[in-house]
């Protein structure tokens, strides 16, 4: 809503500057986005006499005028314009001044060898109108060497604000001058709206019918006959462009400024196209066609509501007339439209036409029931005054059922404690009472009884009233303090502490995190090349996308992190790991609401880390991202942590590089390779690991609290054991080799080196074993593990056909 | 006798004083001071001399050996102090950077909520969490949002279909806990919203923390207070803060909450479109419409909620200027914090 502040003036007085009264409305909740200076370029035109005109001695269409600028001052300007003439008053811009739409600042200037101080100015020098046939003609008695902005009382300065939706009723400048008023505790002027009228009256010349009354609560018509169309005068077409409004004519202006000025949308119908001069609201037919002003055809249904005359339909209530009805030129007799139709109506015809104008936004949000003869009488004043035209005495007013304000108690004492303040019944009073709210005493000492005005449409309760009372006292004038509550609160629910385990035990080994958006490309599943009875493939879908690569909801994080890190390898960050927890979304046939499981993924890329003098570039591996799980695992107590080889990797995995991941058999995820088909519909040039888990189970299966061990009271014993084996044996069945003996002393079993090359063979590695012996009763010696020790080697020598290493 | 011993000491300071390194210096005090060493030697030969020289000879012994040992020290701190010497003859450069583990960084949203939720977590506020894809009961119709309502039109909504919606907002946790819990309650809820927005100062997805406390005695003052200190927590306690009156169907009243902007201090500035105001979450009393659609009785409860964006809080605390730099997954931007 553009509010111009001289119109603001009209109807209330206030001694602020704009940023002042921004604030104020701010504070009381009209949020002033902004002050718009309008004309800040004119401040050096002024109001000018002609006082002689000579020829130009080097040009024949130019001439020299010499001007009396006020204060004795006088200039020469070269002036080429028809209409100058002595004795005229005319706009002035002076060195300094700003014009035209590029912004270009006036300077001295020689034309053809006579110096001009200045210009005279046509209003579309000036940017008031595109005239530019000649001077503007200003009132030749008004004050000469005037600042021209201030001469002609033109909008310099307008406020913006947002009004939120609840406040229908300040969708216009009355309605933000009644806040106005009542913050600064200043009386309220109403606009003068009654017209001179004439007979014969508008019954018998027109008839209006309304055939829904729910529709349509009130249709006022108001006839002027015999007006003159033609331009609107410089101040109406001034303040409709202050407010964002093209001018066209006096007649249509004048519907467009009670409209600002009001908040009463209204219609001018070219009486004399109005078949049987007849008005019927009445709803559309299924599928009626109907060609609005902007001259498109609109399909429309039953709920649709018409605006017709005898014949045809001319006007679609509440949102935009029609073509066949539109003033012009020619028109000679206006019938005034101003109605009251039901705000869901023109919400729904405004929505399904994708069609929303300055009157269906008002309409939607709810307009002054009781303000629509009050409105089209302005309107009839101004199109009098503007227009020429008489109008006829009386006003149809199809209003079966009159406003009834609904009374609402509001008891002061609960008012007060509501807010924190120990209000008394007047200081709850007045505030309303300057909103316009008619206040009486209700049953009882305490209670009083308020009546708001029509268009409050958003009060019907108590509370929408301490609200008005707040606003008025500014919420910044209320007490705070901390509740009083009983102490304590449950722990936090242990998924929420098991995702920020999982998070810090992420990034505590490097990873970084990633929140992708929810959103997935429908070329996702194929890019994993998930098959067609993937789960992944119950995709939920919008309705409506924004576009078509955020058009379903993902069923995996992978496609999110994986172009993440494409674009990081792309911006050469040589080492990514990222990682992200998140929810998934998957489709229920059947059910309403879709699935939304909690995954965790990771991706490495590229490099570990960037090179560095201790390691050099360790380029990522198996060995990583395994290692990544196995931290993971131990960050949560993750119980039975299982890493299974298998035949049926998944589509977007390299065969020879992945892994099967379970939890106590369960199955937890998988991690590996992204194999090449899908690195190359990433993007990815480089190798790519990755990790993705059902986070759900870890949180299921996450050990909460740990059982305390006692320390091994007795010394440990270590055997090393260094196996020459064939390249094809995994280090995996060689360790559950060692561990399935029935050693009891025999604790744990690792691998510490792990070699290839000379002396070994080519197709040779050598696997070293650390055991580690232990007993709970007694210290071992290194005699007595001998045995087993010797035993468990035998044992891997012959099954996995290995020689010991030299 | 006695000249030998000078002759001794002589040679020995000489040597040490060529000394170029540690280890020569340890060589030294062997030769000369060791168990089987030249001075030792020497000493051992004071029963050879006549008892009546023996006193002499035995303090200018002591004194060549202090003399020795003061000359061995001196010369160790000379070679130290010349520097670099025995490091770098080890292979040690302090200068080299640290040998350190990589660091990996939580995303700045993810920081940003855990440090609000730590904010409502001290005063009690139970964290809860509701689904992301949610009926049009949670997301409008109970928040006192009913079909056709131009509030609605606040709220660009993405559609799964026509009762489902993605939540425009996490005030949908408002309805699902009240609707299973009686009151008091207070709670919060992080978690993702999604609106059907994408410009400069819109993502369509975005990260929110509702919070709505419940009880008896909860007025507009309670109201102010808890979230005044919620601000001087995230924000600092000499921070401005207003409560501008605003519309959320769901609120009665509301007012959207500002803080002096922490940029200019107030003066305006770009970051605060020159107002000197920064909004930051927008809240108010409870509507009673809302209670009678969960079952409490508003005329015994009232309460407060409130929401706000992490990420509007995340660049305000880190001057992050591009909204979308959140979503892009930037290594050079995560890393930063």
């Amino acid at each position: 809503m553009l509010v111009p502040l001289n119109w603001l003036r009209d109807f209330v007085d206030f001694d602020l500057s704009a940023q002042d009264l921004a604030d104020l409305l701010t504070n009381s909740g009209l949020e002033v986005d902004g002050v718009i200076d309008r004309f800040s370029g004119l401040k050096k035109v002024i109001s000018a006499k002609v006082l002689a005109i000579e020829p130009h001695p080097n040009a024949d269409r130019l001439r020299l005028a010499e001007v009396d600028c006020g204060q004795g001052r006088r200039e020469t300007l070269v002036c080429g314009a028809p209409n100058l003439e002595v004795g005229m008053l005319t706009p002035l811009a002076q060195v300094g001044a700003v014009l035209g739409e590029d912004g270009q600042e006036l300077t001295k200037v020689k034309i053809r060898g006579v110096e001009s101080c200045g210009m005279l100015c046509s209003e579309r020098d000036l940017g008031l109108s595109e005239d530019h046939s000649g001077l503007m003609v200003l009132d030749p008695e008004a004050e000469v060497g005037r600042e021209l902005v201030d001469l002609l009382n033109l909008e310099t300065q307008v406020l913006e604000i947002s009004i939120t939706p609840n406040r229908g009723d300040a969708l216009s400048v009355l309605g933000v001058a009644r806040d106005v008023a009542a913050l600064l505790n200043q009386p309220l002027r109403l606009p003068q709206c009654d017209p001179a009228e004439h007979q014969p009256g508008i019954e018998g010349q027109a008839v209006i019918e309304v055939h829904d009354a729910k529709a349509c609560p009130r249709y006022t018509g108001r006839l002027i006959k015999g007006v003159k169309i033609g331009p609107s005068p410089l101040w109406m077409r001034d303040r409709l462009m202050a407010c964002g409004i093209r001018p066209i004519s006096n007649v249509v202006d004048v519907t467009n400024y009670v409209l600002v000025e009001l908040g009463q949308p209204l219609h001018a119908f070219d009486f004399g196209q109005v078949a049987g001069h007849k008005i019927v609201v009445k709803m559309a037919a299924e599928g009626e066609k109907f060609i609005t002003l902007d001259g498109q055809e609109r399909t429309l249904t039953g709920s649709d509501l018409l605006i017709c005359d005898d014949d045809r339909a001319v006007g679609l209530a509440g949102v935009m007339g029609g073509l066949n009805s539109e003033v012009t030129d020619d028109t000679t007799d206006v019938l005034i439209e101003s109605a009251f139709f039901d705000p869901l109506t023109i919400r729904r015809t405004s929505k399904h036409l994708g069609l929303s104008t300055e009157a269906s936004y008002r309409f939607e949000r709810g307009i002054d029931l009781a303000g629509c003869a009050r409105a089209g009488n302005r309107a009839a004043r101004l199109m009098d005054e503007l227009a020429g035209g008489q109008v006829a005495a009386g006003i149809i007013d199809a209003y079966p059922v009159a406003y009834q304000a609904p009374r609402i108690p509001l008891s002061v004492s609960r008012t007060a404690a509501f807010l924190g303040l120990p209000l008394g019944k007047d200081e709850v009073v007045a505030p309303l009472k300057s909103l316009g709210i008619a206040v009486s005493d209700g049953p009882d000492e305490d209670t009083i009884i308020a009546e708001p005005p029509a268009a409050r449409t958003d009060l019907e309760r108590p509370v929408d009233l301490t609200e008005e009372v707040a606003r008025v006292v500014g919420y910044n004038n209320f007490p705070h303090r901390l509740p009083k509550a009983e102490i304590g609160a449950a722990p936090r629910p242990w998924p929420q502490r098991a995702r920020a385990l999982a998070r810090d035990a992420m990034t505590a080994q490097g990873l970084d995190e990633a929140i992708c958006y929810s959103f997935a490309h429908p070329k996702a599943a194929d890019q994993l090349g998930l098959a067609p009875d993937d789960p992944r493939r119950s995709i939920v879908k919008l309705m409506n996308p924004l576009s078509e690569e955020l058009s379903e909801l993902r069923t995996s994080l992978l496609p999110g992190l994986l172009s993440a890190a494409a674009r990081n390898l792309a911006h050469r960050v040589p080492d990514v790991g990222l990682f992200e927890v998140g929810r998934v979304f998957m489709d229920r046939p059947g059910e309403e609401l879709p699935q939304e499981p909690f995954r965790l993924a990771a991706v490495l890329a590229g490099l570990m880390a960037p090179a560095s003098w201790w390691d050099g570039e360790v380029v990522v591996s198996l060995s990583h991202i395994k290692g990544v799980a196995e931290y993971l695992a131990a960050a949560l107590d993750l119980p039975g942590l299982g890493f299974e080889l298998a035949d049926d990797p998944p589509p977007y995995l390299d065969p020879a590089e992945w892994c099967r991941l379970t939890l106590e058999g369960r199955p937890l995820g998988e991690l590996g390779l992204l194999n090449k088909r899908a690195a190359k519909a990433f993007d990815l040039d480089r190798p790519t690991y990755v990790l993705d888990l059902d986070f759900d189970l870890i949180t299921e299966m996450a050990v909460r609290l740990k059982e305390f061990r006692h320390l091994p009271r007795y010394p440990e014993v270590v055997r090393d054991v260094a196996l020459v084996l064939d390249e094809a044996v995994r280090a995996g069945e060689v360790m559950d080799a060692a561990r399935s003996g029935d050693d009891p002393w025999l604790v744990s079993v690792e691998v510490f080196d792990v070699y290839r090359g000379k002396p070994l063979a080519k197709d040779q590695k050598s696997l070293g074993l650390r055991l580690t012996y232990q007993s709970d009763e007694r210290t071992l010696t290194y005699e007595e593990v001998t045995p087993g020790y010797q035993a468990l080697v035998e044992r891997l020598l012959d099954k996995f056909q290995a020689t010991l290493r030299a | 006798m006695q000249q030998e011993l000078i002759d001794l000491k002589n040679q020995a300071l000489a040597e040490v004083s060529d000394a170029q390194s540690e280890d020569a210096l340890e060589q030294l005090s062997t030769r000369y001071l060791g168990r089987k060493g030249l001075l030792t030697g020497l000493l051992r030969k004071t029963g050879t001399l006549p008892p009546e020289e023996r006193p002499a000879f035995g303090q200018l012994a002591n004194q060549v050996k202090k003399e020795l040992e003061q000359a061995l020290s001196q010369a160790s701190e000379r070679l130290s102090s010349a520097g670099r010497g025995t490091a770098s003859r080890r292979g040690v450069d302090p200068t080299l950077p640290g040998i350190r583990p990589r660091r990996g960084r939580l995303h700045p949203i993810t920081q940003t909520e855990r440090l609000i939720l730590e904010v409502f977590n001290r005063m009690g506020f139970q964290v809860v969490e509701t689904p992301e894809v949610e009926l049009d009961w949670y997301c409008f119709e109970a928040l006192n949002m009913p079909p056709d309502h131009p509030a609605r039109d606040m709220q660009d909504t993405f559609y799964i279909s026509d009762q489902v919606v993605l939540r425009t907002h996490t005030s949908s946790a408002q309805i699902r806990t009240m609707e299973k819990e009686k009151p008091p309650l207070r709670i919060v809820c992080p978690g993702k919203a999604f609106r059907r927005d994408s410009d400069a100062t819109h993502t369509p997805m975005f990260h929110q923390v509702e919070g709505l406390m419940v009880g008896e005695d909860i007025t507009f003052a309670e109201y102010k207070g808890v979230l005044i200190n919620f601000v001087h927590q995230i924000f600092g306690p000499e921070v401005p803060v207003r409560f501008r009156p605003s519309f959320f169907p769901f609120t009665e009243p509301s007012a959207e909450v500002d803080i002096g902007c922490v940029v200019c201090k107030g003066d305006g500035c770009r970051v605060c479109s020159h107002t000197g105001w920064l909004e930051i979450l927008g809240s108010g009393m409870v509507d009673p419409n809302v209670f009678k659609n969960v079952g409490y009785d508003p005329d015994k409860v009232t309460g407060f909620a409130f929401g706000m964006g992490i990420e509007r809080i995340a660049m305000l605390r880190w001057g992050i200027d591009d909204l979308r730099m959140f979503y892009d997954n930037d290594l050079r931007f995560i890393r930063q914090f």
